[in-house]
């Protein structure tokens, strides 16, 4: 999992790198940065959660947290912005 | 509980359909946190909440949750707590609940003093019904779901918490969770009516105020020197008046912590207790209302307490 | 010749010491052992319209009707003379102010432009200048009214030299005058006189000069007409009595059941409970201690969901509101019904829509009660027709909450509400307390299903004695939100079934009642305040040979069904009148809906005044005699 891959709220498979400003799919590339396990840790402390797109999740503990990234798990704290769910959406309440 | 509880403990199993990336999801972390340290019995805290994303909160939750109506959070919390002052009831509304369609029990509760923390979930936007501006949203902004900017003026939530009575009166942002667990703390432990605004950045429908633009703006009063407390009941017109001027700033630099904090104003339990002596002892939820199916009030009882309306039929 | 019962208008400027004269009167009355009922009719207004009280005094049982014409109209000001002389039975006695006669009804501003035009042309007809003596003059003369003139300002004056007057308490010595006046004219004795003073008054220096007012009054009167409106002696064989209104009686019955929290908004008629509530909020005598939380909220919003929550917790709950406030209370209704929550809306209705008679009474209410909503949910609505049902009603309402978990709507009308009555002192050994099926901190084992689908009526625990949640979004058992099709069908089947339960196991005979002989002729049926005017009316038409029975409806959710339609088996269609106080026939629709009779004539009055039973007999003849709709509008 790339540092600077910022996943598609709902399609994973796809994001946006906010190194090379371009929208990708998630695959290595020559830039490729490990996330790193504490960088994620120091996420979570700081606001609280972070969201695990391949379980549809947000997950608030440290544990947690390292079981779904040795599981290979796609990890964020922060996505690609996305118009169109503002425009797809219904009233729903 | 034996061992301290962690913020896992007070999590339920309900799969939390938030948006990815939704600014509550740093409000429902900070709430765990809290509970946990709080040590927080669930039987005895009861989470009230309105409706919106916000209000889905009590489901996330392990301690026991009221998921009520459109603006009417505040009136549930304030019978639950009236009817059991040893529950700890803390509210969870979102902006257009607590300010906009039920912004009269806002002002009430203030009135009151009721010890209930209201925590609001301020995203400027109704998500659930599609990104309308809310009550907090600035006039001439206008977010992505709006056709046109706005037309109405905000209303400022800290300084209408402090016009209206409450004598907690905080705000926080979502994204820092310790800072806003120590704003949750210290408003369930505050005798009295609390009140956070908790900034919350909608990901789907709000592109101006987002985590970016919170990110680079907020900063803690405490580290600012503002001392929030009212020391000496004389004073807390003046303290007011501060914190009233202080919640207006707004742009370059956001301010985050407790504004105001008074603790010699008496709760609305007090008051009470005041009229009926047993009141915090024995609460209308647990006073008994029969004994074996027969009324507690027998014939004597009943004509000596309304011999007011007893006529005896007699010549004098 | 003594009166089996006497009917009489005392009227005044609202504010002006009508209240006391008449509680006066109502205390002094029961006191002789008479049973008395007392309607209270007044503008929205706090000071100054015209208000009065219609009271019947029955020496033979306690009323609860009222009829006219009158035998007395005691008046404390002009206009109650404008308003009222119609009302006056040949024979009957007029008491009014001598100092008023050159008062002319054009120029008092209070009168209302229709009564103004239809005085003009009454006193026109009848060659009348417009001046209060020219109409007793014509009374006395063409309608054999015989005229008490009393001065009112010499009487005080006399009273200001003799005993002294407080200023500021001037206007009681007026209502003493009346007191006086009436006890005069009826031979009420000292001592029932001196009683009621003394129950208004219980400091001596306003006791005295009252009592030497009333007294001087009354033995003038006697000595000059002789008790010509005496009553027979009591028959009523009661020892004592409770005298209330039904305001009062709700908020004393809802303190016997075990009322813990109340939550209301000011509205008419309504509020005059949640502050005898408030009175005795706090009550600890030898063996009894009662404490009831009593909130005043910012509206009807707040009320009716503040309720909801305090029932969350584990109390006894209600509110109490009348229509403008039954209004803002559907939506937290709903989410009572939703989330199985017993909470009770005792309902006060007035004349609507809008703020329409706020000080009036009507029964128009009915079907927003059994329907207001939207969704579907269950619901008990029972409606009181005399102040014994109110009591007996307002403490079952909170165990039927209890019992099937769910709001339950008490109907009361503004007749009953405000009108003072006297009854017997209730019989509390006969009173169960149900508070349902309750589990308590056992509930917490293994983690706690609200909603549990094993039966209709899931174990309640309240907030506190386990963990639980409630949403008012669609929910599974545990009260977390689900949208699946199946658990939709499978709770709402849960929810509504509980109302097929209460109604297998409330007796119909608790829910409707029969009055009359075996077999009758024709049948009325009514709810509500009609009750006391139907009963009366068929004695009234049983002495001119007619034989009626009425059918009094007391529940309308859940309606009882086979009992009403056994009933009306016995009946020709054509002899089956509804009555009741509204335009739309509300009630005969209920019935129609539940079993699938309709009835096709009605007797009808929603002019905010109540039915008397010598107008609603009238009707009745004429409905016999083939009319298929009367609407009454007697009263002023």
């Amino acid at each position: 999992m790339c540092a600077h891959y910022l996943p598609h709220p709902q399609y994973g498979y796809m994001g946006y790198c906010d190194e090379r400003g371009i929208v990708f799919g998630h695959q290595y590339c020559e830039g490729f940065t490990p996330m790193s396990a504490d960088r994620l840790i120091d996420v979570l402390r700081a606001r609280g959660w972070v969201y695990c797109v391949d379980c549809r999740r947000a997950l608030f503990d440290a544990e947690e947290v390292l079981a779904h990234l040795r599981r290979g798990e796609l990890l964020t704290a922060e996505f690609m912005q996305d118009a169109v769910a503002a425009e797809e959406a219904l009233v729903a309440d | 509980m034996a061992r301290r509880p962690s913020p896992s403990d007070y999590r339920s199993d309900v799969w939390n359909d938030w948006c990815p990336g939704c600014g509550n999801f740093g409000i429902v972390a900070a709430m765990y946190q809290a509970l946990a340290e709080l040590n927080a019995d669930p039987k005895a805290t009861v989470v009230v909440s309105g409706i919106g994303c916000s209000g889905k909160i009590p489901h996330f939750l392990s301690v026991s949750g009221v998921h009520t109506l459109h603006g009417r959070a505040i009136p549930f919390a304030t019978g639950i707590k009236l009817a059991n002052p040893g529950l700890n009831v803390i509210v969870n509304g979102g902006d257009g609940d607590l300010l906009g369609i039920g912004a009269g029990h806002f002002v009430a509760l203030g009135r009151r003093n009721i010890d209930i923390t209201v925590i609001m979930h301020d995203n400027q936007v109704y998500g659930l019904t599609k990104g309308q501006a809310s009550p907090t949203l600035p006039r001439g902004i206008r977010t992505k779901a709006l056709p046109m900017p706005n037309l109405q003026d905000p209303v400022n939530p800290v300084a209408l918490a402090i016009a209206s009575g409450y004598t907690f009166v905080a705000r926080g942002y979502s994204s820092r969770v310790k800072h806003l667990k120590d704003l949750i703390k210290a408003a369930v432990e505050h005798r009295g009516a609390a009140f956070i605004d908790v900034l919350q950045p909608c990901v789907t429908y709000n592109d101006v105020f987002t985590y970016d633009y919170y990110d680079k703006r907020v900063y803690a009063l405490e580290e600012s020197g503002w001392d929030p407390d009212v020391r000496d009941e004389s004073d807390a017109a003046r303290k007011a008046a501060e914190a009233y001027a202080k919640a207006f700033e707004w742009g370059d630099r956001i301010p985050i912590g407790v504004f105001y904090r008074n603790a010699h104003v008496p709760s609305f339990e007090d008051r009470i207790a005041g009229r009926l002596p047993g009141y915090l002892k024995v609460p209308p939820a647990a006073e008994p209302v029969d004994s074996g199916g027969a009324p507690l009030m027998d014939a004597d009882a009943f004509r000596k307490a309304f011999s007011k309306y007893i006529v005896e039929i007699g010549e004098g | 010749m003594t009166l089996r019962a006497l009917d009489f208008i005392l009227g005044g400027p609202q504010g002006g010491g009508l209240e006391t004269s008449s509680q006066i009167l109502t205390w002094a009355f029961a006191r002789a052992g008479y049973g008395v009922i007392s309607d209270r009719e007044y503008f929205s207004n706090i000071r100054g319209r015209h208000s009065y009280v219609h009271a019947e005094v029955s020496a033979t049982g306690l009323p609860r009707a009222l009829r006219y014409p009158i035998h007395l109209l005691g008046a404390m000001d002009a206009e109650t003379v404008f308003t009222h002389f119609g009302d006056l039975a040949p024979g009957s006695y007029l008491v009014y102010d001598t100092g008023e006669e050159g008062k002319v009804y054009e120029s008092i501003p209070s009168i209302e432009p229709e009564l103004k035009a239809r005085l003009r042309a009454a006193f026109r007809e009848a060659g009348l200048d417009g001046t209060l003596g020219s109409l007793v003059k014509y009374l006395s003369a063409s309608r054999r009214v015989v005229p008490v003139g009393l001065h009112y300002a010499s009487v005080l004056s006399e009273a200001q030299k003799e005993v002294g007057i407080a200023a500021s308490q001037a206007s009681r010595y007026v209502s003493a005058i009346l007191v006086g006046a009436v006890a005069g004219l009826t031979g009420l004795g000292d001592g029932p006189v001196s009683y009621g003073l003394s129950r208004r008054f219980p400091k001596k220096e306003l006791y005295e000069p009252n009592r030497y007012v009333a007294g001087a009054v009354a033995s003038y009167v006697k000595s000059k007409f002789g008790a010509p409106l005496a009553l027979e002696a009591s028959s009523i064989g009661q020892r004592e009595l409770l005298v209330a209104s039904g305001n009062d009686v709700s908020a004393m019955a809802k303190i016997v059941g075990g009322l813990r929290f109340q939550s209301y908004y000011p509205i008419t008629p309504a509020a005059d409970e949640s502050f005898t509530l408030e009175e005795y909020e706090s009550l600890h005598l030898d063996g009894f201690d009662s404490e009831v939380v009593v909130l005043q909220t910012e509206d009807e919003l707040a009320a009716i969901n503040a309720a909801v929550g305090a029932a969350l917790a584990g109390a006894r709950s209600a509110t109490a509101t009348s229509g403008p406030g039954f209004d803002l209370m559907v939506e937290g209704l709903g989410w009572a019904g939703m989330n199985e929550v017993p909470v009770v809306v005792t309902y006060y209705q007035r004349g609507g829509p809008s703020t329409g008679q706020p000080t009036r009474g009507a029964q128009s209410d009915l079907l927003s009660s059994v329907f207001a909503s939207h969704g579907e949910y269950p619901r008990i609505v029972i409606a009181s027709g005399d102040h014994e049902e109110v009591f007996r009603d307002a403490i079952e309402a909170l165990n039927y909450a209890e019992r099937y978990q769910m709001p339950v709507i008490h109907l009361v009308d503004k007749f009953l509400a405000n009108t003072i009555a006297s009854i017997p002192m209730p019989d509390l050994s006969s009173i169960r307390i149900d508070r349902g099926k309750l589990v308590g901190e056992a509930a917490g084992a293994g983690g706690y299903k609200r909603f549990d689908f094993s039966s209709p009526i899931s174990p309640r625990a309240f907030l506190g004695q386990a963990v639980m949640w409630y949403t008012g979004d669609e929910h599974d058992e545990w009260g977390h939100i689900t949208e699946d099709p199946e658990s939709r069908v499978k709770i709402m089947e849960k929810r509504m079934r509980k109302l097929e339960i209460a109604d297998s196991e409330i007796p119909e005979e608790a829910r409707a009642s029969y009055y009359g002989p075996e077999r009758a002729d024709f049948l009325l049926v009514g709810w509500g305040f009609v009750k006391g005017a139907a009963l009366a009316a068929l004695e009234d038409l049983s002495a001119e040979g007619l034989r009626g029975a009425y059918l009094h409806v007391r529940m309308f959710s859940p309606y009882p069904s086979r009992l009403v339609s056994r009933i009306l088996a016995g009946f020709e269609p054509d002899r089956v009148i509804d009555v009741e106080h509204n335009y739309t026939a509300q009630a005969a629709s209920l019935l129609a809906m539940n079993t699938g009779f309709r009835i096709r004539r009605s007797v009808l009055k929603f002019t905010g005044r109540p039915m008397y039973a010598d107008e609603l007999a009238r009707a009745v003849k004429s409905v016999l005699s083939g009319s298929e709709r009367e609407v009454l509008s007697y009263g002023a």
